[in-house]
């Protein structure tokens, strides 16, 4: 075991190009509206980064979550982990279809799905069975307060997939490499926001109320980093414990995420809450991947079968 | 990176199991406590397997020291490995008589180990005090931690000073030893607490089958393991400061919420003797005391990650 957490040159590659994507594109901007143009998510997949873990497209679980910390930093909008689950189930012509984004993937359990009103494919996990499936009659949106555009939508199974563990797999790792990016940039704001903020005198980060917070909350993040990049060395590795490493991370990386979005709130004030503020529109896409289907409920529970603890005593 | 045992750590971790398995242990944990010693015989046992210096052996380093600390913590034993395998060889070349005790300059508390170490390291400032230990340097302090303390009085200014420098590097491996002991010890008081769950029975079905127990444990769960990468990540890198800084924060914090699950999960069993839980939770308080507690890793990581000039 060696325990270099850096990024080699290729994975470092991919994160600079993504970044520089992200300026070249805008991200922000489009991130602040909620939306998500076709153009931006078919630039993405030129770029490559939605064929990436996937059986036919370039790199690893690992170049993954170096494309979607960079990602997260932006709160760049879309179905990012459920793509990564789908391009682990789906047979070719759709793996393709998806990995050149020409369709948005639905992944969930109905009738609420997110990305449902414009998702040319659905996914329908039912426990740890997941079908390919198709939307019986059409699809009422639902607006969310995380500006995705999620739906109620019935279902018609078309075919069950195999590969659901890998998929969950990649789908943890995938959800917790952006969760704790978004995490990261949030505690990054918050700090830089307490150096310049001044109250009774002094910069508002000199204040151990404000400053031990945020760094307990960069702790945290760097936990969950790590161990989001544990996992998918694990997934790549095909590893024994790459589905409780990967839940693991998953936990931890939305626990943090979430504890960061409450601390950073509370330093910025007023003026996080407003949506042409410094960080709403990522701790809103933080509560809004948190809450992505198969929820963490589904992480637990990889992570209790692993403990066992209702089965026979040692 | 690669992050899977290689064959050597694989085998290194494999003996060492073998080798607690003999001489460690909660039970001669429980027997050496009640008499306030220390394991001499079991370090012994270590130092002769080439296990206590083995982050100075060839072929292997900080990281399979921090693996050989984790383990013999899991095992609750009573030996200062910590000191001797990761704080030791990444300070000095030669250290003083074995056992090590750690203290910090002023510290009036009292320190694991100090009424059986040979020699006592200081970190005072920007070097380590070596200060050689006689017998009656120390008075034993009875206490429910678990391990053997002792108070220290007037050897403030014996001994060496060592370079400039000696003192931060202290700080730093004593925060990756700290988070390698809390790591196993986690892991082992966890383990308990499953097994726990398996044999009790309430409504009809064991404990463990409830969810609302398995979310808790899954989340002690989750801490367990980012202590111990941390703390793993930070002993391969050499324990820069901010890295083991957050090894520490981050393993004593879990260690608090380890500490609190585990007894709440065991119920009335957990606070009893009888019971193995306490000799793990007990230890776990005890290294959340140490250097600074909680509130110390955190100013240090503090410090590390945005006060540490380029």
């Amino acid at each position: 075991m060696s325990l270099d957490l850096a990024w080699d040159d290729a994975q470092e590659a991919i994160g600079s190009a993504v970044s520089r994507f992200c300026a070249d594109h805008e991200v922000e901007a489009i991130a602040r509206r909620g939306d998500l143009p076709l153009e931006l998510w078919r630039g993405l997949a030129e770029l490559g980064v939605l064929g990436l873990a996937s059986a036919d497209g370039e790199g690893g679980t690992m170049e993954l979550v170096a494309a979607l910390e960079a990602l997260g930093r932006e709160g760049f909008p879309g179905p990012l982990a459920a793509t990564f689950f789908a391009t682990q189930v789906l047979p070719a012509d759709d793996r393709r279809r998806v990995s050149e984004g020409e369709v948005l993937v639905s992944l969930g359990a109905p009738p609420l799905l997110p990305w449902a009103p414009r998702a040319g494919l659905f996914l329908e996990l039912d426990g740890e069975r997941v079908y390919r499936a198709q939307a019986r009659g059409c699809v009422q949106p639902v607006d969310t307060l995380g500006a995705e555009p999620w739906g109620r939508v019935a279902l018609e199974r078309e075919q069950e997939l195999d590969g659901g563990l890998r998929a969950h797999c990649v789908f943890d790792v995938a959800l917790a490499a952006l969760l704790a990016a978004s995490g990261c940039r949030l505690v990054e704001a918050g700090s830089e926001y307490a150096r310049a903020r001044r109250q009774f005198g002094r910069a508002i980060g000199e204040f151990q109320a404000v400053a031990h917070p945020l760094a307990d909350c960069a702790i945290r993040l760097e936990a969950a980093t790590a161990l989001a990049r544990f996992a998918a060395e694990a997934v790549d590795a095909d590893a024994s414990g790459a589905r409780v490493a990967a839940a693991a991370a998953r936990l931890s990386a939305g626990g943090a995420a979430l504890e960061a979005s409450a601390v950073v709130h509370q330093v910025f004030g007023a003026v996080g809450i407003t949506t042409e503020g410094p960080i709403f529109h990522i701790t809103r896409h933080i509560r809004q991947l948190a809450s992505l289907p198969p929820g963490e409920a589904a992480a637990r529970r990889a992570l209790v079968a692993d403990l066992d603890p209702e089965g026979e005593p040692a | 990176m690669d992050f899977h045992a290689t064959p050597e750590q694989a085998a290194i971790l494999e003996a060492v199991a073998r080798l607690l398995e003999q001489h460690a242990g909660p039970a001669r944990a429980i027997a050496l406590d009640a008499k306030g010693e220390y394991d001499f015989a079991l370090e012994r046992t270590l130092v002769e397997a080439g296990f206590a210096d083995v982050g100075r052996s060839d072929g292997a380093g900080p990281l399979e020291a921090a693996l050989v600390v984790e383990a013999v913590a899991g095992q609750a034993g009573t030996v200062a490995l910590g000191a001797r395998a990761l704080i030791a060889p990444g300070v000095f070349d030669e250290p003083g008589d074995e056992p090590l005790a750690l203290a910090r300059a002023g510290e009036t508390g009292p320190i694991r180990y100090a009424c059986h170490a040979r020699t006592l390291l200081v970190a005072e400032g920007e070097r380590v005090r070596v200060v050689p230990l006689e017998a009656g340097d120390a008075e034993p302090v009875r206490s429910n931690f678990g391990y053997p303390l002792g108070r220290l009085a007037g050897v403030a200014d014996r001994g060496q000073l060592a370079a400039v420098g000696s003192g931060e590097r202290m700080r730093c491996w004593w925060r990756v030893a700290l988070a390698a002991e809390a790591a196993g010890t986690m892991r082992a008081a966890l383990a308990l607490t499953v097994d726990y769950l398996k044999q009790r029975r309430q409504f009809g079905r064991p404990l463990g089958s409830f969810q609302a127990l398995q979310h808790r444990l899954a989340e002690c769960h989750v801490l367990a393991e980012g202590s111990r990468w941390l703390a793993y990540e930070a002993a391969w890198r050499g324990a820069p400061p901010a890295a083991a800084a957050s090894a520490a924060a981050y393993a004593m914090a879990a260690a608090a919420r380890v500490f609190a699950e585990t007894h709440q999960l065991s119920g009335a069993i957990g606070f009893t003797r009888e019971h193995d839980l306490h000799v793990f939770s007990m230890r776990l308080v005890a290294l959340r005391l140490e250097l600074g507690a909680v509130a110390g890793q955190r100013r240090a990581a503090a410090r590390a990650r945005w006060l540490a000039g380029p």
